[in-house]
């Protein structure tokens, strides 16, 4: 070969995938990132092995040992039912994190596809679109899902579906905007021009371009919906006790403020540590997938 | 005397994942009072580490080692009050990028007054009287601050200065913008100006200018400048002395004619050797091979030696002595002699690349000299076939999309980008489209290549009328090939190298069989070879990601490349080589090209017949030499006058005033507030396209213009780049 | 100010228009979410008992529900236009008079909230930028994310057992004067600031690395000028924007901070008439909600279009 000088103009010497080997360069020298992936993960791991492992119920009632502080018996104490806390924080997690997920894919299913077609589209679908978009932005996030939530009935399910009418807005926004922005790059130009149709420019360059910021979006999401959820719950409107939900317990701690702290402090550290995992998580992708892109986190 | 500033051992490293960076390593050189010294080296060579560490603004780089010595003051020891002191009154710098030097939130008047008000007092300035807190700001001093500031805009050329005071820097040409900011180096009155790349995002026409602007500033007030440039020809017209940087160190140095006349390092040679200047249309510049190396932690040894074709054991080993040529020269190379033994640009480097057809088997054969414009054979060719593609009066309009309520009253804007061009182009020519930004010369290439439709007129392919790209049969489509200028933006980051290049194929359902064989053949074609498939485009180096975008443009063997300014975001070593890999494959294949650029020489190089865009419409077209040669129109004229010439020495002329807003164009020519040729008549009527030779311009005053050349060109042999003579 | 900064306002108020009208359509619908007859649901919580025919037949004239849709919503809007939102069905209350009277309360919870969220972002998101990398960046950052990861009720509760129950200081709960909007406020102003902080943040860093920064240091400017005017000035301008619309989200916030903290405003009032099925107290509610914040959304977008002169002003399209 006439240049074999050339090579030393590429650093690394063996190929990968660019945004994976960021992303793992980043995750080893961010510590943060990291802690969030483990939090994340050990999360899921209490999720779906902890209520094997506790096989106590989490809604048998115990009068007689009700509002006992932490001991070894029940290392988080008991409420005022004499339910253990441990027992209904653990299996309050696979609620939560199972609600977030099934809202958060509802809402990236909806809001791309919506995002998607009104960026490539243009023209009245965009404008149509986006005027939904705009009303459903319009109303403030929890308000909306509260009052939706109340009048379907107070349930789980239901806010559920309340989150999720709410929700998909934000990422109909984000995935316009990328679709437009990576449709004037002079890539898809050059694709343009040796024929390339829509359908298969949309799906080879814009939809790989949209999965960054949507994954970083989603995880940031998950922690946004299990606050809204707890949030929902404590007001009354979601898990009905007695189920073992995080915002129903702390709603049920009102009233033992003073004699029993750990009631609603249990299940807000767990909220607390949740939401954290998966900001800390969204924030290292973010950085590794876009060092660029602004911080912000998206209200419910 | 003692010199003003004096730079010894000068290291400064960045910190990186992989290790420091030496940016700066090494480089020691002088500058005295009055005296303007050219900093040259392709890109990452350091020479911006090295201004920036003068003016202690390396961070987040850091000066490990070495000395700067300004007027007797260690910079290198100095406080940062020190530092300080001297940026406001003694040191000013200006930055290459003149759209971001400006604060988007303060006017130009303001941004100027706080230069002046430093000037007139840096210690007594607080932060609530830069804030413009009222009992804290001194009002009638801040007026007087003022009246300087338009009076700085008056000195560096800009007219209506009061005005201009109060304008937010959006509301500036770039042009104008890189003035307010020589303005504001300039409010200190300071004895050294650090110069960073001043010119290069500017319009030949309006660098022409600015160079002169700081040449007149070093001969009234004896201001000694440090001129960072890429640029040679830069170099040739404005400094008296020359420092040549490589991997942060000082390859060799010495005053500027004499250098560039008898250059003594390789480094320097290449760098002489790879411009158009002085070879013969169409012959391919030999080229450096190689790209500028990452300095993470460097070994011992010459940082040139992987690209020399001289180098020696000992030059990858041992660090080279400098050794001085005479009093002012000195030079960074252990193989002097052997270099000096080889003929400079030898034949051989032009040779090698070409080979194939008959027609240009020579690269000191030109294509075509003088006549009638069908010199060559491949011309010859040219005509008898039917034209690939051809434009009718074609003009594009964008409209500005107002409110609502403009579109209703009809007062929204609308910017005409093209009026009325008509162009074809016959198989295996070249026809080269120039103009300054903003002249519609890309909006040209789009129409034709159907990526944006035409608001009037027709575009052609092989005969039959045809839309945009979406609208184009699969053959219609094969026929054109494109490559932008930006390869980093024109190939997805996330594909590799061979998927790149399949994805044209994919589109006409070949089997992956053949994909395979043709990525490896057109590889092959674009000199990269067959372990690139597998990389990723941020693994490549720019000039390897163009030669990829290339082989994408040739993957379905079309008949005509488009190249939108396809070498203009490269080094001139790469650039070389691109534009020889073009010619060559123009010769192997039988393309034709058109290709758009802003700069005259590498189209006048490689073209066979140029289009003159101005304002949207053609202002002069014809065959190259004679557009060269002799060119009938004052706008074709004034853009061969700026460019910096080799043997130049200040001879570049720049153009006065601004390109016309598109939206509202001039009445008349639209040429006419800045001609200097302009009359009654220009002013009123729109001059029709008229025959001069076998060229035709857009003047009323053509054939005065075209005489006026010829007279020039008679006295003067060295008309135009492309008759520039290299030493 | 140009002719295309005022056109642009027409533009925004009129797109604005468009979504209001969305708003009202939404508004109006949501009781019709109600699974069943929405009149059937309202007795039966109301009587604790099923209601006979003629009862729901008397409830669906009375409150205007046996008429069309359509015709219903027209109703509804123009006299909403008119500053009417209805009845309670409770009480029988005017309920813009039940929210002009529970307005006060939410309004001061967002002035005080903000003001805390500022108070703590602006000085910690402009260090954290100016420090970065460094350990009190670090902290702040942590900090900040922590505080974004907060849920308001259990801050609430937490600021409850320290300030009210332990150290005596605060009441624990009612409204009425400062000392009963201090510990609502930070509840819910700490949330915000961890956001404010990490925009403010974000869009410092970006301004520090533009080269205009680079060129006001080799003016020799001092560093604070630097910063505090030509860094400060442009980094503020997102924030504006995103400030304002927490204020417009405020009332998300408020919802819940309302009931920790058994403050009568707007929040616990939609909290109650979602409890008891009052249609026109939630949909009174809700529009206002929602009205308002369609409307500080246009200020504040016409307000950083102005601080802008770059958009302000128009110029030369480059």
């Amino acid at each position: 070969m006439s240049h074999p000088e050339e090579q030393g103009g590429s650093l690394a010497g063996q190929s990968r995938h660019p945004a994976f080997s960021r992303l793992l360069g980043d995750l080893r020298r961010n510590p943060l990132t990291l802690a969030g992936a483990l939090i994340v993960a050990a999360l899921a791991l209490v999720a779906v092995v902890g209520p094997v492992v506790l096989t106590t119920d989490p809604t048998a009632q115990d009068l007689p040992n009700r509002l006992q502080p932490p001991s070894a018996a029940h290392p988080l104490g008991t409420d005022q039912l004499g339910r253990d806390v441990l027992t209904r924080l653990v299996y309050g997690a696979r609620l939560s994190l199972g609600i977030a997920l099934a809202v958060t894919a509802i809402r990236v299913v909806v809001g791309t596809t919506v995002g998607v077609v009104a960026g490539y589209a243009g023209g009245w679908v965009d404008e149509a679109l986006m005027r939904l978009v705009d009303v459903q932005l319009a109303f403030p996030g929890l308000v909306l899902a509260l009052v939706v939530a109340g009048i379907l009935g107070p349930s789980l399910r239901n806010v559920m579906l309340a989150l999720a009418v709410v929700g998909w807005a934000t990422y109909a926004r984000v995935v316009r905007a990328t679709v437009l922005s990576v449709s004037e790059r002079e890539y898809v130009d050059a694709a343009r021009l040796f024929g390339t149709p829509p359908r298969r420019i949309a799906r080879r360059h814009l939809l790989p371009a949209v999965l960054n910021p949507v994954l970083v979006l989603a995880t940031l999401n998950l922690g946004t919906v299990v606050l809204a959820t707890a949030g929902l719950s404590f007001i009354g409107l979601g898990a009905q006790p007695p189920t073992p939900e995080w915002g129903t317990m702390l709603a049920g701690g009102r009233d033992y403020l003073r004699s029993a702290w750990w009631l609603v402090n249990a299940p807000g550290l767990a909220i607390v540590l949740t939401v954290l995992g998966f900001n800390l998580l969204g924030d290292g992708l973010r950085d590794a997938l876009d060092p660029h892109q602004q911080s912000r986190l998206e209200e419910v | 005397m003692d010199p003003l500033l004096s730079v010894e051992n000068l290291h400064t490293r960045f910190r990186s994942p992989d290790g420091p960076i030496h940016a700066v390593d090494g480089a020691s050189f002088t500058v005295h009072e009055g005296e303007i010294v050219g900093l040259v080296g392709e890109s990452a060579s350091g020479k911006s580490v090295t201004a920036r560490s003068i003016v202690g603004l390396e961070s987040p780089g850091e000066v490990v080692e070495g000395s700067i010595t300004f007027d007797g003051t260690d910079l290198t020891t100095a406080s940062e009050a020190t530092h300080r002191r001297l940026r406001a009154s003694e040191i000013s710098t200006v930055f290459q990028d003149p759209h971001g030097a400006l604060n988007p939130s303060f006017t130009v008047g303001e941004q100027l007054s706080e230069a002046v008000a430093l000037a007139d007092a840096p210690e007594r300035v607080s932060l609530p009287e830069f804030l413009g807190v009222p009992p804290f700001r001194r009002r009638r001093a801040w007026g007087e601050y003022r009246e300087q500031a338009a009076h700085l805009l008056e000195t560096v050329g800009i007219s209506d200065a009061a005005d201009r005071l109060e304008s937010y820097p959006h509301q500036l040409s770039g042009g104008q913008r890189q003035r307010v900011v020589l303005a504001m180096a300039l409010a200190s009155n300071p004895r050294l100006l650090l110069a960073d790349e001043p010119t290069t995002a500017l319009d030949t026409t309006t660098q022409a200018q600015l160079l002169e602007q700081i040449r007149g500033l070093r001969d009234e007030f004896g201001t000694a400048v440090v001129l960072i440039t890429h640029d040679l020809g830069v170099v040739a017209e404005t400094c008296d002395r020359v420092v040549v940087l490589y991997g942060g160190r000082v390859m060799e140095t010495g005053p500027t004619q004499e250098v560039l006349a008898d250059p003594a390092h390789p480094y320097t040679r290449g760098l002489l050797e790879c411009l158009l200047g002085g070879l013969s249309r169409k012959a391919r510049p030999p080229t450096i091979g190689g790209v500028v190396p990452t300095r993470i932690d460097p070994d011992p040894g010459c940082p040139f030696a992987s690209r020399c074709a001289h180098a020696t054991e000992e030059c990858r080993t041992v660090d080279p002595p400098t050794v001085g040529l005479d009093a002012e020269r000195r030079v960074a190379c252990s193989e002097l002699e052997a270099v000096q033994g080889a003929p400079l640009r030898p034949d051989s480097s032009s040779l090698e690349h070409t080979g194939g057809t008959a027609g240009g088997s020579d690269g000191q054969v030109s294509h075509g000299h003088d006549g009638d414009g069908s010199g060559g054979g491949d011309r010859a060719l040219a005509f008898s076939a039917d034209p690939l593609v051809e434009l009718e009066g074609v003009s594009k309009t964008f409209e500005m999309r107002g409110s609502i309520l403009e579109q209703l009253r009809g007062t929204d804007r609308s910017i005409r980008a093209l009026e009325d061009v008509s162009l074809s182009v016959w198989p295996g020519e070249t026809v080269g489209i120039v103009g300054e930004s903003g002249s519609g010369k890309s909006t040209l290439a789009r129409v034709l290549t159907g990526l944006c439709e035409p608001t009037a007129g027709t575009v052609r392919l092989g005969g039959d009328p045809v839309g945009t790209v979406g609208e184009r049969t699969a053959d219609q489509v094969t026929e054109v090939g494109v490559v932008f200028q930006h390869p980093r933006a024109s190939i997805n980051p996330r594909q590799t190298v061979a998927q790149a290049l399949a994805e044209p194929m994919c589109e006409r359902g070949w089997d992956p069989d053949r994909r395979d064989r043709r990525v490896d053949e057109l590889l092959d074609l674009v000199d990269l070879s067959s372990e690139h498939r597998s990389r990723y485009p941020h693994q490549l180096s720019g000039g390897q990601l163009q030669r990829v975008a290339i082989a994408r443009a040739l993957a379905l063997e079309p008949r005509l490349l488009v190249l939108d300014e396809p070498v203009s975001a490269l080094d001139a070593s790469i650039r070389a080589k691109v534009l020889s890999l073009l010619l060559d494959l123009q010769e192997r294949l039988g393309l034709a090209y058109v290709l758009v650029s802003h700069d005259l020489e590498v189209v006048s190089h490689v073209a066979d017949r140029l289009l003159v865009v101005y304002a949207g419409q053609v202002m002069e077209r014809g065959p190259v030499e004679t557009v060269v040669d002799r060119p009938s129109h004052p706008y074709t004229q004034a853009l061969f006058e700026a460019i910096p010439a080799l043997d130049g020495d200040g001879r570049a002329r720049g153009l006065a005033g601004e390109p016309p807003s598109l939206a509202d164009p001039p009445g008349g020519c639209a040429f006419h507030p800045r001609c200097p040729h302009a009359t009654e008549e220009c002013v009123r009527t729109e001059p029709p396209a008229v025959r001069v030779g076998d060229a035709r311009s857009r003047c009323h005053v053509a054939e005065e213009v075209a005489a006026a050349a010829r007279d020039d060109a008679d006295g003067d042999e060295t008309v135009g780049p492309a008759s520039t003579t290299p030493p | 100010m140009s002719g295309r900064f005022g056109s642009y306002i027409l533009y925004r108020l009129a797109t604005a228009l468009v979504v209001l009208a969305g708003v009202s359509v939404l508004t109006f619908g949501l009781i019709y979410l109600t699974p069943g007859d929405p009149a059937e649901t309202i007795l039966i919580q109301q009587t604790d008992q099923h209601p006979s025919q003629a009862q729901i037949d008397a409830f669906r004239a009375e409150h205007g529900l046996d008429e069309p849709i359509p015709i219903q919503y027209l109703e509804w809007l123009s006299s909403a236009l008119r500053g009417d939102l209805g009845q309670s069905y409770y009480s029988g209350r005017d309920v813009a008079a039940l929210i002009v009277q529970h307005v006060p309360a939410t309004l001061e919870l967002a002035a005080a909230s903000m003001l805390v969220a500022l108070a703590i972002a602006l000085p910690t998101g402009v260090l954290s930028a100016v420090h970065r990398g460094e350990r009190l960046d670090a902290a702040s950052q942590l900090a900040a994310l922590v505080g974004v990861s907060m849920p308001n009720f259990w801050l609430g509760y937490l600021l409850i057992i320290v300030f009210s129950l332990h150290l005596s200081l605060l009441p624990v709960a009612g409204s009425g004067g400062l000392s009963h909007l201090l510990l609502p406020a930070v509840a819910l102003g700490t949330g915000m600031a961890a956001i404010v902080t990490r925009l403010v943040r974000t869009s410092m860093l970006e301004v520090l690395d533009a080269t205009y920064v680079e060129v006001a240091r080799s003016k020799g400017l001092s560093e604070r000028v630097v910063i505090y005017k030509h860094a400060l000035r442009n980094a503020l301008l997102p924030v504006v924007t995103v400030v304002g619309l927490q204020f417009g989200f405020v009332l998300n916030g408020a919802v819940v901070v309302e009931i920790v903290f058994q403050r009568p405003g707007l929040g616990m009032l939609l909290v109650d008439a979602v409890f008891a099925r009052d249609y026109p107290v939630v949909q009174g509610v809700v529009l206002v909600g929602a009205v308002a914040f369609v409307v500080t959304n246009v200020l504040v977008d016409l307000s950083y279009r102005y601080l802008d002169p770059r958009i302000r002003l128009g110029g030369v399209p480059s």
